[in-house]
């Protein structure tokens, strides 16, 4: 198994070049205790950069490379005790997180291979001086590695060091992130000598762990701190996941070079310059993202044949009439291509033709399709559409394995005749118009239907959707949120009809009352989800759950207008419950959180469905918010939490919702905030105020902003648009600020210009801010993304717009380091252009 | 061992420096080491075996004892919450609390965390780590984890060049 994921690719001297090899056997690695534990003899070589595995037995006929070990990622080399793996002459090496035992014939051989490693890794990396350690094996190596359920390993005290490892006392042991921090105990036969910090020398797994917090660029930045951590951050495990933004083509290229090799999973956005020219080193790459960056589908199958996945979302095209690929996407299982030209359907078809074995295919995009582009895909079994007309009458015909179909803000026509076999899940959400034929033929067709969603179908009618309901009897999980107009005969008749029904969510109906529910739960006890928030459950509803619902797990109540303190208590007698999702009922959290030492537990879960809060009118009135202190305390700690909730769910949903959108929820956020909402750029020094975000949550904030298009910010500073006209929008490219100009924005605070110059800020947009009379931080100056023609513009515009409103004495508070990469004369002619005599010598 | 010991018996414990400490399972079924460890050995609710932790000094001990016993009611996190986006300021506002130590106790807490393989533990004691990186130039952190910079500045400058791909 080795170092890398399926067949290494290794070329090069580095890896050719044998130094050492033998024949030895090799234990399973990375196996836990419940597989068979199996020894098989390898070929192992030394070469210098690498220790390598193979099948067969000598140099000249060796087989199959069977895993690889880069030496650099070696952790540890030391000869293993025999009572460990009841196997003589063994050592073993420790490498990103694994542990390889390789049992040598004999003594001499052994010690031949360790002294053979080490002094290649004492090469490659000489270890600082007083830090070398001889390590006897920790208690948890031990255990990790016992084979049998024995007790003896806990037990036991432990021998001194001497007895436990005679043989290694002499022996240099190389050591690089001390691994095991029982070391102390045998201080008195170690000289050990700590450097570096504590942080260095924590276990490989939680270093790990800590760098999957970190985004790339502070990665990079940790290898310029120290050398250990350089080498730390060179582990191949950290780069399998790579996501480069706004950055060059060169950049991404030079990137591969050093860590292409490890590169599984590749996010590429916002890429100036053609990508795919560059054909790089990733060899082990099987997913690939796409955004905002030019493509040239004609040269991708150089560096994409293992390709997996494949997204291309926004991405420049050249017209797909001319498409040229020399061979196909074997092994491409899944695709997603969400496009924003109108293409037409022989397009399309020309684009899925290389996709023969595609599993899955999310599809968004404006365009007018109908059942035959999926003729040369037969394999599919999931299937997405949004914004897409299509046609799907023939649909059973040429996607006979359909398992999941999604269907959202499409308009479709439903199959004609034949039905899928296997189809269990379906969403048919947000469609722009709801008609029951096709509905109705939809649902003939899907026989085997499990899971149904049919969220925010606005203009589905009782009479529609009651003649329906008899096609949902296989159904177990039923998700009918936000179909406005359903009212409580809607129950009755899924009362009558679904007596599978394990989950249900009839959120966001406000017609619905205690009755309706209650004829609903007569005949669905199977239920262990339900999710009735906004409706008017009360405590008849409750009490029937109680009695009848005997395996109920999940319960939304989420902003419940007939919630009292009683039905807190009658709630908790559901002994089955895990989660309960109450926002909005602060009240309510509280009587809970007294009753918390009662035997039953009930985690009430704050997070949850936020759809709930459009209901929430009942409970931001402003009684509630000004009654007690602790009341009010827990109302702000919710709100706090919720609306980082739905700023998460916003950055996600940003492609398909808009700002408009983010406005309007933003004002059911704060509703007592009624006047200050309408200027949301105002929101934010008013959040700090009344102490609803730290200026830390401004960067969450405007993160959300930045999920938009900066069109759509735009769009927010100027004017509440046209929702279709935003919708339109979304898929087309981002404008810079100063393509708006000439639109008038409102006022900025300086905290958010800051802040989204910190974030995101290019020479056009300083010109753009600077142009429309903002003020620009000098912070912004110094992290534009550096570009010497533009960002001299720029400044030159910025400088002119500070000399009218707000003079400065002189350049001194001009950030020193790091500045953009100002000639002297550049910022002199900037400064005289600007008409202004600040004097240059202190900066240079 | 029966789903009744688990819920009600206790367990013995022994930190590195010799002290013996007396943890409800319930509380420390929260560490996947421990909570294996009983399963596959089978320790009687009776049985005085006390279990040595080399790794793990008492004061050590006492704070992640005290850490799992807030936690003891949380929902577990199930497996595939490692695919989930990596965010790192959801961070619960008693577990900051809990982390506001020095350093070198917060490294021993993620040794500890690792050690006995709490999930929760380990994960917000990462966080924290993470958070004081995060943003920071090589400079800034090097003087928050006091470390000495061992490149020569042929090297650095190496390094910076190889890292230009990520500069914006």
């Amino acid at each position: 198994m080795g170092n890398s994921i399926g067949a290494p690719i290794v070329e090069g001297d580095e890896y050719s070049q044998v130094i050492k090899y033998d024949v030895m056997m090799k234990r399973a690695q990375g196996r836990t205790n419940k597989h068979i534990l199996n020894y098989r003899d390898r070929l192992f070589t030394l070469t210098s950069k690498a220790l390598l595995y193979y099948d067969g037995t000598t140099l000249e006929k060796r087989g199959e490379l069977k895993g690889i070990v880069i030496l650099r990622n070696i952790a540890k080399i030391e000869p293993v005790k025999e009572v460990v793996l009841k196997k003589q002459n063994c050592f073993v090496i420790e490498h990103v997180g694994l542990s390889l035992f390789i049992v040598a014939n004999n003594v001499k051989q052994r010690d031949s291979w360790i002294e053979a490693i080490s002094s290649r890794l004492e090469d490659l990396y000489p270890l600082p001086a007083g830090e070398i350690a001889i390590c006897p094996i920790s208690p948890r190596k031990e255990n990790e590695n016992k084979e049998s359920k024995s007790s003896h390993i806990w037990r036991r005290k432990y021998e001194s060091f001497d007895q436990l490892h005679p043989e290694s006392k002499n022996r240099t042991i190389f050591e690089r992130f001390n691994l095991s921090c029982s070391l102390s105990e045998y201080t008195d036969n170690i000289k050990y000598v700590h450097v570096g910090t504590d942080l260095v020398r924590l276990e490989l797994k939680a270093v790990t762990r800590i760098f999957a917090y970190l985004t790339v660029r502070d990665i990079a930045n940790l290898r310029c701190v120290c050398k250990r951590w350089k080498d730390l951050t060179e582990i191949g495990d950290l780069w399998s996941e790579v996501s480069a933004v706004k950055t060059s083509f060169t950049n991404v290229k030079n990137m591969c070079e050093i860590f292409g090799s490890h590169i599984n999973k590749l996010e590429l956005k916002s890429i100036s310059g053609d990508i795919t020219s560059s054909v790089f080193n990733a060899s082990l790459l099987t997913h690939l993202r796409l955004e905002y960056t030019q493509v040239n589908l004609s040269v991708l199958p150089k560096f994409m044949l293992n390709l997996t996945f494949l997204k291309i979302c926004s991405c420049v095209l050249p017209h797909l009439g001319s498409l040229k690929i020399e061979f196909k996407f074997e092994k491409l299982k899944s695709l997603i291509f969400n496009f924003r030209d109108n293409y037409e359907q022989t397009q399309i078809i020309n684009v899925l033709g290389f996709c023969p074995a595609i599993e899955k295919l999310d599809i968004s995009g404006y365009a007018v399709l109908n059942s035959t582009v999926f003729k040369e895909n037969p394999f599919i079994e999931e299937l997405k559409m949004e914004y897409v007309k299509f046609d799907a009458s023939l649909l059973t015909q040429y996607c006979p394995n359909l398992k999941k179909l999604s269907l959202v803000w499409s308009d479709f026509v439903g199959p004609k005749k034949g039905t899928f076999q296997r189809l269990s899940t379906l969403y048919i959400t947000y469609q722009n118009t709801c008609v029951y034929e096709t509905l109705l033929r939809m649902f003939r067709s899907a026989p085997q239907l499990k899971v149904l969603s049919l969220t925010g179908l606005l203009d589905m009618t009782v009479s529609m959707f009651n003649k329906l309901v008899p096609y949902f009897q296989s159904v177990t999980t039923l998700i009918i949120k936000r179909c406005t107009l359903l009212n409580n005969d809607c129950m009755v008749q899924i009362g009558n009809y679904c007596h599978e029904l394990e989950e249900l969510d009839i959120s966001d109906l406000g017609d619905i009352s205690g009755d309706g529910i209650i004829a609903l739960l007569v005949s669905t006890g199977n239920l262990k989800c339900l999710d009735l928030s906004c409706t008017k459950a009360d405590d008849k509803v409750f009490q029937l759950l109680v009695k009848r619902i005997v395996k109920l797990e999940k319960l939304g109540i989420s902003a419940c207008p007939f919630i009292q303190d009683e039905s807190m208590r009658i709630l908790s007698k559901i002994t089955t419950l895990k989660h309960l999702d109450i926002i909005g009922l602060i009240p309510a959290i509280d009587i809970l959180r007294k009753d918390r030492s009662s035997p039953i537990v009930i985690n009430c879960v704050m997070a949850g469905s936020t759809d709930a809060m459009e209901a929430e009118e009942y409970y931001n009135s402003p009684s509630v918010f000004q009654t007690d202190r602790r009341v009010r305390d827990y109302y702000r700690e919710d709100m706090m939490l919720r609306f980082r909730i739905k700023l998460i769910k916003i950055n996600r949903l940003m492609t398909k919702t808009n700002a408009y959108y983010l406005h309007q929820q933003m004002k059911r956020y704060f509703p007592f905030l009624t006047k200050e909402i309408q200027e949301p750029h105002y929101l934010f020094k008013l959040l700090i105020d009344h102490g609803f975000m730290s200026s830390e949550d401004t960067t969450v904030l405007t993160n959300a902003f930045f999920a938009m298009k900066r069109h759509d910010l735009v769009s927010i500073l100027t004017e509440e648009p046209e929702m279709s006209v935003i919708r339109k929008q979304r898929s087309h490219s981002s404008v810079s600020l100063r393509e708006v100009h000439n639109e008038p924005l409102r006022p900025l605070t300086d905290q958010f210009i800051y802040t989204f110059c910190r974030e995101e800020i290019g020479p056009n947009d300083l010109l753009g801010l600077g142009v429309n009379g903002f003020r620009i931080p000098l912070a912004a100056i110094q992290r534009a993304k550096y570009d010497a023609n533009n960002i001299l513009d720029a400044t030159i515009a910025v400088f002119t717009y500070w000399k009218q409103q707000a003079p400065l004495s002189d350049l001194s508070d001009l950030p020193t380091d790091s500045m953009p990469p100002y000639t002297m004369e550049g910022l002199a002619k900037a400064l005289k252009d600007a008409q202004l005599n600040y004097p240059l010598r202190k900066y240079f | 061992m029966t789903e009744a010991t688990l819920t009600s018996g206790q367990i013995k414990l022994e930190s590195s420096d010799g002290e013996t400490v007396t943890v409800p399972l319930n509380v420390i079924k929260l560490s996947a080491t421990i909570k294996t460890m009983i399963e596959d050995l089978g320790i009687e609710e009776d049985n005085d075996d006390v279990v040595p932790l080399p790794n793990v000094t008492h004061v050590i001990l006492n704070k992640v004892i005290f850490w799992c016993d807030h936690h003891k009611d949380d929902i577990q996190p199930s497996e595939d919450d490692d695919n989930k986006e990596k965010r790192v300021d959801d961070i619960d506002p008693w577990d900051k609390e809990f982390l506001k130590v020095d350093q070198g106790t917060l490294f021993e807490l993620i040794q500890a965390a690792n050690y006995l393989d709490i999930k929760g533990l380990l994960d917000v004691t990462c966080k924290t780590v993470a958070n004081m990186i995060r943003g920071k130039t090589p400079e800034e952190i090097r003087k928050t984890f006091n470390i000495k910079n061992d490149f020569t500045p042929e090297e650095e400058e190496q390094i910076r060049k190889e890292n230009a791909w990520c500069e914006e």
